[in-house]
């Protein structure tokens, strides 16, 4: 059985229009013109135990609805949803002490006091006992590095180390599932490719469904196999990573370095070429995926090769593509 | 039950610790409630220059009905006056999401989380001396009937938060109902500083059956005065409690549904 | 165009504009039932409906504490970094910002006030077409001086302190003296005269006397001098605040 079940789930939003201008304000003291917008749109997936998901979309897509109707913040307006064999919407406390949530630069966490009273709230909250609080303190603060800080006030905390202290207030309980909203937005490159390594390691280890949404797309190739694209509250794609390059990246590029000058010519019949370096060493070709092998060997054979690199469309070419043409 | 308790013990806590990391402006609160108590005795004092009994009451009674008015007072502002203010903050600020997905009682969390400790301070400097000269001044006075005074005012505390909580459910309904609550909890209850039969009846009566302040003070005091008899007041007070609790579970509960978050 | 978009941004909020209607009239109809207690006749319960709509309605709400409270948010936080980048003054703005807001608060008591000069002038109609021009100039005059004032009080902010507590201290202190509990009429005239030298008189209690009194001229002179005089030393201590608290200013950062 699935541990995440959504059939034809839906949300709208009742929004009030007001016009500009001081007529506008005053009008709108009394009386307002009211209308729908649909967030999400009768999205439809199931989420196995243990996987790594991983929900991209521009911004008002709907994924942040979409999180917040599984985790129980918001009511659908129509849909079913189920999570661990429970509605959500429910909010029952067996379903709560089961998942944590886990929202990037919004802290659970008092801000003038430090990290460790969120913890033993945290305990009282979801009935940790004392043993394993301690372990899950242990455990986590020395993966994450902040065995130092946890006595600190939070706002004397960089926004890493606040990051981690959110994490691990969020795994005291040991969650089954652990939704991330933008989990690494705002931080540097070392802290996210560290937090994204505690994030696939602790997956592993414990088998948790992660469930993330994010604007980097690095969080998204380093911890998820399987990728949810939603666009204007539906979903575009429902699938792995690899089957979204193959299926959307219609080409390869081709990263060529020559040790001897090139026209920018005699590239053309290879392909696009993307970059060309004027004193004609280095150039990068963008080639159609099904002919790409053959393409490279006339390369090779034609022209004064020193370096050739094939690889796939970047990701966030193949998302923005399907952004931008609604693919 | 056990845990709840365990959890309001940790609120303190921090509360505790982090009213010792603003002590400048808590202090400046504690300065502002003998302020405004001050004022409040010079007022009085100011009513009763100028009449003898104020419609057969004296100025011992007013101060009493002051006291015990401040026991709501700073009852509230240190239990759940601060909570309820924040909350329109929390929603807006995306704190409430997160309160959202906790096993625990919503309403809890969001209505006493934070204790505004700075309060213990005032309820003992202000709220007793005023209490123990208004009571002072009676002819007679039956500990018995002050027992029972208690019981109605404390209950009255009570019907208050329950009101404060049913309003605050409305939060969700309409984006700022921010001013409807400071009506609740400073012009109403500057209303509750003087005995309600100044006002028309239907006032009375809407101070009575619809916002309970007349509890928080008013028939204390009465019954202090042997004015109104404890079974009856009792009564209607356990009603409103009973009524306003059902009221606070509709409007969270369709609250809640209707909640549509930040962003 | 500021003045407008706050206009705008104080109409979104329904409730809250219902609701401060509300307060005023439940802080009337308290004070005027308090002290109608202890007043002979009729035309004596006029006079205090009269003075504390004029108070509660109108001039409670032009002295606000909003303008020090928005000063000490956007030093605390940071925010003041977003003025001290564009080419205006920042007091000014918020000050601008704090009128919006009395603008649109006063909307429906003076509405109330005037319909009650109609229908009922015994109680609501200022005594002369004089009287309520001098009123109004007073009104405008005490809303300088109070917006001056509290400019000032949230430049402590710059100090690294909260200013909340400080402003409801203040306040408290000066609520008592300008009428809010008890009618000004009813001070002693030792209290009266030592009162006559600050401000506070100047704010809501001397304001409303105008409309409800025949103007004493000496007394108007006398009270425009010392106002003027006030008006000055809040609006230097205003400026010369902004300009220390500014070298002292630590920008929080992210």
């Amino acid at each position: 059985m699935s541990i995440i079940s959504v059939e034809n789930l839906t949300k709208s939003f009742k929004q009030y229009r007001k016009e500009p201008g001081l007529k506008g304000s005053l009008k709108s003291l009394f009386a307002r013109e009211y209308f729908d917008i649909r967030a999400v749109d009768s999205i439809c997936f199931r989420i196995e135990e243990g996987e790594a998901v991983g929900f991209i979309g521009p911004n008002g897509a709907g994924k942040t609805t979409t999180l917040k109707m599984l985790s129980g913040i918001l009511y659908p307006t129509s849909g079913e949803v189920e999570v661990l064999g429970y509605l959500p919407s429910e909010r029952k406390k067996e379903f709560l002490k089961q998942y944590a949530l886990v929202m990037g630069q919004k802290s659970q966490l008092w801000w003038d006091l430090p990290p460790m009273e969120g913890f033993l709230l945290n305990k009282e909250i979801y009935e940790v006992e004392e043993k394993k609080f301690k372990e899950s303190v242990g455990y986590l603060s020395e993966i994450l590095g902040v065995e130092k800080v946890l006595k600190i006030p939070l706002r004397k905390l960089s926004l890493g180390q606040r990051m981690k202290c959110e994490l691990i207030a969020a795994l005291l309980h040991d969650p089954k599932i652990l939704f991330l909203d933008e989990p690494t937005i705002g931080l540097d490159v070392v802290v996210q490719k560290k937090i994204r390594a505690f994030l696939k390691q602790y997956n592993i280890e414990k088998n948790t469904t992660l469930i993330l949404t994010s604007h980097y797309m690095d969080d998204v190739q380093e911890l998820c196999k399987r990728i949810i694209v939603i666009n204007s509250g539906q979903i575009v794609y429902d699938g792995s990573l690899r089957q979204l390059i193959e299926r959307y990246g219609k080409n390869k590029t081709l990263k060529l370095v020559f040790n001897g000058k090139v026209k920018k010519s005699d590239l053309g019949v290879f392909g696009e070429v993307v970059e060309f370096q004027k004193d004609g060493l280095a150039a990068t070709l963008s080639v159609p995926r099904v002919t790409h092998a053959a393409l490279a060997g006339k390369i090779l054979n034609t022209l004064p090769v020193d370096d050739l690199d094939i690889a796939e469309t970047s990701l966030e070419d193949i998302i923005r593509d399907i952004f931008e043409n609604g693919r | 039950m056990k845990r709840y308790l365990k959890i309001y013990k940790l609120f303190f806590t921090t509360s505790w610790q982090l009213f010792l990391s603003h002590r400048f402006n808590f202090m400046m609160g504690i300065v502002a409630n003998i302020l405004w108590t001050i004022s409040q005795l010079i007022t009085i004092q100011f009513l009763f220059f100028k009449v003898k009994t104020f419609m057969d009451w004296s100025m011992g009674d007013m101060i009493l009905l002051l006291g015990l008015g401040q026991v709501y007072v700073y009852t509230s502002w240190l239990f759940f006056e601060p909570n309820f203010n924040e909350l329109f903050n929390k929603i807006n600020s995306g704190a409430f999401d997160r309160m959202l997905t906790k096993p625990v009682n919503i309403k809890f969390l969001a209505t006493l989380e934070r204790v505004m400790v700075s309060q213990l301070l005032p309820t003992v400097t202000t709220v007793i001396p005023l209490i123990g000269y208004g009571l002072y001044t009676r002819q007679y006075l039956s500990l018995f009937d002050f027992g029972l005074a208690l019981i109605v005012c404390l209950l009255g505390i009570v019907a208050m938060y329950l009101l404060g909580l049913t309003l605050s459910g409305l939060i969700f309904f309409f984006e700022d109902i921010q001013s409807v609550r400071d009506l609740l909890t400073m012009q109403i209850t500057e209303l509750s500083r003087v005995p309600l039969s100044i006002f028309p009846k239907f006032l009375q009566q809407i101070l009575t059956f619809v916002i309970p302040l007349a509890f928080i003070a008013f028939y204390p005091v009465q019954i202090i005065r042997n004015q109104a008899g404890f079974r009856t007041v009792f009564l209607i007070e356990m009603m409103m409690i009973t009524i306003f609790y059902l009221l606070s579970k509709i409007t969270w509960k369709a609250g809640l549904r209707r909640y549509s978050g930040v962003g | 165009m500021f003045l407008k978009s706050q206009l705008s941004l104080i109409t979104t909020y329904r409730i809250d504009l219902y609701g401060r209607w509300l307060l005023n009239l439940f802080a009337v109809m308290l004070y005027v039932a308090l002290w109608s207690v202890t007043s002979g006749d009729v035309a004596d319960t006029y006079k205090l409906v009269a003075y504390f709509s004029l108070y509660y309605g109108v001039l409670n709400n032009i002295h606000s504490s909003k303008v020090a409270v928005w000063i000490g948010q956007a030093i605390n936080s940071g925010e003041l970094n977003n003025f001290l980048i564009k080419p205006v003054y920042f007091p000014l703005l918020q000050i601008i910002r704090g009128l919006a807001a009395v603008l649109v608060r006063i909307m429906v008591p003076v509405l109330i006030i005037g319909l009650g000069s109609v229908f009922l002038p015994q109680a609501f109609a200022p005594l002369s077409p004089i009287n309520f021009l001098a009123f109004v100039f007073f009104t405008i005059l005490g809303f300088l001086i109070w917006n001056m004032m509290i400019v000032s009080v949230g430049m402590i902010a710059f100090l690294g302190t909260e200013i909340t507590a400080t402003l409801t201290t203040l306040d408290l202190v000066i609520n008592l003296a300008k009428g809010a509990y008890i009618p000004a009429f009813f001070f002693p005239l030792v209290v009266t005269r030592g009162l006559s030298y600050t401000f506070i008189p100047y704010l809501a209690s001397y304001p409303i006397k105008l409309y409800q009194e025949p103007i004493v001229w000496s007394e108007f002179g006398f009270g425009l001098t010392i106002a003027l005089v006030w008006l000055v030393i809040f609006s230097l201590m205003a400026v010369y605040s902004y300009k220390v608290g500014l070298k002292r200013y630590e920008a929080a950062g992210g």
